[in-house]
C-alpha cells in the first residue's frame, strides 16, 4: 500500500488554511487543516470594561462582523438577566437586529455562490465560461448591505446594536429605502439566479421539481447533479443549532431524530499543531451551519434532498444557498411588521453591575456562534468566542474524524477534496481569531 | 481623559504638517499639468496588464452615462486638491488604471478591508476602478489558490519590480520571532512576507487601522506583538489609509495620484495623504 503526503493551501476564503492530505491506494484517507494564524482577540479583551467587547469582537472577522457584534450585545444582555436586571427589548428593537443579520447573511451566502462556488466549480470541471461572476456577486451583495447601512451605519464592524436596543431610530422614509433596496435584491434572485419569482421558488419542495430552478442556481445545480456531487462528501450525519432565529429552533439532529440541546455542555480543545481550538458536545463532534438549521427546522426541500442523499455535496450547498430565499421573504415580513414609535433601547447606558456571567448565542452564516463573558470588579476577566468554522474544521478526536475531514475522505483528487472542503464556506479569521 | 492626552491629541491634530496648502500659484500647477500630461501619454503606449477589462466598457455595462462619470471626475479631481481644469487629465488617468500594477497582502487582519473594497454603496464608478485596476495578486479576490497563488505573487513581484503598488491589510504580529502568522506552505511569516513583498515595490498603501497603527491585534496586552507597517518597512514610501475599515475612495484616491503623477500624495504627519 503506498502512502503519499501532500500539503496544500487553501486560499480565496476569509484568511488562509493549509490542508496535508495523506492518500492511500489513491483515495485520501486522512487530513489536517491547519491555520497558521493568531491574534489573541480573547487576550485582548481581558481587563476591558464588558461592552468594549461590542467594538472588539466584529473585529474578528470582516464577513461575518454582525453576527459578532449580536452575539456581544446578548451575552453582555443575558448576563445583566441572570444578575436580576429585566432586559425585555422592544419589538422594534428586535426586528431590526433581526433585519441587519438576515442582510449579513445573504451578502454572505451570495458571495459565496458567487465568488467561489460557480468559478471553482467550472475550475474544477474544466468547463470555465466567460462569466464575470463577481460583478454579480457584488452587486446583490452591496446592495443588501446598504440596506444594513441604513440601520447599523456601517458594514463591515458597525457597533449599533447595544444592552437594551440599538442605537439607530429610523423614520419611515428610511424603512421605504430599505424597502426598496429589499425589493432590488429580490428581483436580482428572481431574474438572475433562479429565473423563477421568489413566491415559485418557495414553494418547491421536492426532489423531483428542483429541475425547475434556472438562473445561476440552476447552473449550479445542474453542473453538481450531472457529475455525481451527491454521491460525495458526506461526513457524519450530525447537525447541532444553539440559537434561536428566524431560520431554525436550536437542537439537534442525528439521523432524523430530533432533541434538545444546552450551550453548557459545549467544550473547547487545544489541538497539536494549529492554532485553532476544536469543539465539541457532549464528546460528539457536530456539524453547524445551514444545512444543520435546515435539518432541525425540518425544511421540506432540505430534508428530502437528505433523505435521498443524506449529508452530501449537493445537499450541503442547496441548503446554504436556500438560506437566502428564506432570508429574503423573512426578510419583507420583518419590514411589514416594524413599529416605529416603540423605543429604540430600553435601558439606561451605565447599568451599575460589576459582576455578572452571560452567553450570547447567534445564527451566523455559518452556523452557531457563541460568545460568554465573566465580568468581575467591572472588567471582563474571561471571554470566550466559539465560532461556527471550529466545529466543522476541527482535527476530530479518537474514535472519529472531524467534520470537514470525514467529508474529504474518500476523494480520489486534491482538487475534488477542496472543493468539498470549500462548499463549508471557511473562515479562518474566525476559526483561530 | 485627562488634560495631558487631550492636549496631545490637540496638538496631533493641529499639527503644522496636517495644514493643506490648496493654493501652491499657477506656476506650480501649470508645471504639475505638463508632468502629468506627459506621464498619461507614456501610459497609454504601455498595454493594458494581464487581460483586464476596459474601463469605458465596463461603466457602460453597468449603466453609468458619460456624464456620471465626468461628474466623478470633477469630484475625484476636488479630492486630489488639484484646480478644475485638471479634471480631464483624472478622467483619462481613470481609463489607464488597468495600466499599474496592484499586488494586495493579507496579515493580521478580518479581510474587512477587503469585503469593504467589494462592498460600498451600490455599483459606484469607484467599485469600477477597483474592478479594474490590475490587481496582480489579491488572495481573497483572485481566482488562483495555493500554489499556483504562490506562484503568480512571485512572477508579479519580478515582472513589475520597483513599478508596483504594494496594498498591505492587516497588521505585523512579531512576538514569537513572527511565528503568530504565517503565511505559504513554506510557513513564512508575516513579517518576513511583508519584507519581501515591499522590497520590490514603488510605494506601499497600509489599508485599515491594523495594517496603519496596529488595530484591535495591538490592543493592549497586544498578545501577539502587533505592530503597523510603519514601524516594519524602512526606506520605502508609506501611505496609511485608515479608519475601520478604510474608504474604498481613499484607497482610489492613492492609486489615480500615483497614476497621475507616478508619485505619492502628500503627506502628514502620520504618514495620512493630507
Amino acid at each position: 500500500m503506498k502512502k503519499l503526503q501532500i500539503k496544500q493551501l487553501i486560499e480565496k476564503i476569509e484568511g488562509e488554511a493549509e490542508l496535508d492530505f495523506t492518500f492511500s491506494n489513491g483515495k485520501i484517507e486522512d487530513a489536517k487543516i491547519n491555520f497558521g494564524f493568531y491574534r489573541g482577540i480573547e487576550e485582548i479583551l481581558q481587563g476591558k470594561d464588558p461592552r468594549d467587547a461590542l467594538v472588539i469582537t466584529p473585529r474578528v472577522c470582516g464577513i461575518c462582523n454582525h453576527a459578532h457584534l449580536i452575539a456581544a450585545v446578548r451575552a453582555i444582555e443575558n448576563g445583566y438577566e441572570n444578575s436580576g436586571v429585566k432586559v425585555e427589548l422592544s419589538s422594534k428593537a428586535k426586528d431590526i437586529r433581526e433585519f441587519t443579520l438576515a442582510c449579513e447573511l445573504i451578502q454572505n451566502h451570495v458571495k459565496w455562490l458567487y465568488m467561489t462556488m460557480l468559478p471553482q466549480l467550472e475550475k474544477y470541471l474544466h468547463q470555465e465560461s466567460e462569466e464575470n461572476y463577481a460583478i454579480k456577486g457584488t452587486y446583490l451583495s452591496s446592495i443588501i448591505t446598504k440596506a444594513l447601512a441604513i440601520f447599523a451605519g456601517q458594514w463591515p464592524h458597525s457597533s449599533y446594536a447595544i444592552p437594551g436596543g440599538v442605537t439607530c431610530d429610523p423614520t419611515h422614509l428610511d424603512v421605504m429605502q430599505v424597502q426598496s433596496l429589499l425589493n432590488e435584491s429580490i428581483t436580482f434572485f428572481e431574474q438572475v439566479m433562479t429565473g423563477m419569482t421568489l413566491d415559485t421558488y418557495l414553494e418547491i419542495d421536492s426532489v423531483s421539481t428542483l429541475h425547475k430552478i434556472e438562473g445561476d442556481f440552476g447552473k449550479l445545480l445542474y453542473l453538481m447533479g450531472s457529475n455525481e456531487m451527491a454521491e460525495i462528501g458526506q461526513s457524519h450525519d450530525r447537525f447541532i443549532v444553539f440559537g434561536d432565529s428566524m431560520l431554525s429552533r436550536s437542537g439537534k439532529s442525528i439521523v432524523t431524530t430530533l432533541s434538545k440541546v444546552e450551550s453548557k455542555y459545549v467544550q473547547e480543545a487545544e489541538q497539536e499543531g494549529t492554532l485553532a481550538k476544536a469543539v465539541t458536545y457532549k464528546q460528539k463532534l457536530y456539524e453547524v451551519g445551514p444545512l444543520a438549521r435546515g435539518m432541525v427546522a425540518k425544511t421540506p426541500i432540505v430534508k428530502n434532498l437528505h433523505k435521498r442523499y443524506k449529508d452530501s455535496l449537493l445537499t450541503r450547498v442547496f441548503a446554504r444557498v436556500h438560506e437566502v430565499a428564506l432570508l429574503l421573504n423573512h426578510s419583507q415580513r420583518l419590514l411589514e411588521r416594524l413599529v416605529l414609535d416603540e423605543p429604540s433601547c430600553v435601558l439606561d447606558a451605565n447599568i451599575p453591575l460589576y459582576e455578572f456571567e452571560g452567553t450570547g448565542i447567534v445564527e451566523a452564516a455559518r452556523g452557531s456562534l457563541i460568545h460568554k463573558t465573566t465580568v468581575s470588579g467591572g472588567k471582563i476577566s474571561q471571554y470566550e468566542i466559539i465560532t461556527p468554522t471550529q466545529w466543522n474544521l476541527s482535527h476530530g478526536n479518537q474514535e472519529e474524524q472531524g467534520i470537514a475531514i470525514e467529508a474529504m475522505v474518500g476523494a480520489t483528487s486534491i482538487e475534488e477534496a477542496t472543493f468539498i472542503f470549500r462548499a463549508f464556506d471557511v473562515c479562518s479569521v474566525c476559526t483561530t481569531q | 481623559m485627562s488634560i495631558d492626552k487631550e492636549e496631545s491629541v490637540k496638538k496631533l491634530f493641529t499639527a503644522e504638517s496636517a495644514k493643506v496648502d490648496t493654493n501652491k500659484g499657477d506656476t506650480f500647477y501649470d508645471d504639475l499639468y505638463l508632468q502629468c500630461q506627459k506621464r498619461i501619454e507614456d501610459l497609454r503606449k504601455l498595454e493594458p496588464l494581464n487581460n483586464r477589462m476596459d474601463f469605458t466598457q465596463s461603466i457602460e455595462d453597468q449603466g453609468l452615462e458619460r456624464r456620471d462619470f465626468l461628474k466623478w471626475a470633477s469630484a475625484t479631481t476636488a479630492m486630489l486638491m488639484l484646480p478644475a481644469s485638471f479634471t480631464p487629465l483624472v478622467a483619462e488617468a481613470a481609463v489607464l488604471m488597468n495600466r499599474v500594477p496592484v499586488v494586495w497582502v493579507e496579515l493580521s487582519d478580518c479581510a474587512g478591508n477587503s469585503e469593504a473594497l467589494l462592498r460600498s454603496d451600490g455599483p459606484q464608478i469607484d467599485e469600477i476602478i477597483l474592478d479594474i485596476i490590475s490587481l496582480e495578486f489579491h488572495e481573497t479576490l483572485q481566482a488562483a489558490s495555493g500554489h499556483q497563488a504562490e506562484k503568480q505573487m512571485d512572477e508579479a513581484m519580478e515582472h513589475f519590480h520597483g513599478k508596483y503598488l504594494l496594498f498591505v491589510e492587516g497588521a505585523i504580529p512579531l512576538g514569537m520571532n513572527g511565528q503568530y502568522g504565517t503565511i505559504g506552505a513554506k510557513a513564512e511569516t508575516f513579517v518576513d512576507h511583508l519584507h519581501r513583498a515591499a522590497e520590490g515595490a514603488a510605494a506601499v498603501v497600509a489599508v485599515g487601522s491594523c495594517a496603519t497603527f496596529g488595530g484591535i491585534p495591538a490592543a493592549a496586552p497586544n498578545p501577539t506583538d502587533a505592530v503597523g507597517v510603519m514601524d516594519v518597512v524602512k526606506g520605502k514610501p508609506i501611505i496609511n489609509i485608515p479608519a475601520c475599515p478604510a474608504n474604498p475612495s481613499n484607497m482610489v484616491g492613492v492609486i489615480l495620484h500615483f497614476v497621475l503623477t507616478g508619485s505619492i500624495p502628500e503627506l502628514d504627519s502620520l504618514l495620512r495623504p493630507k
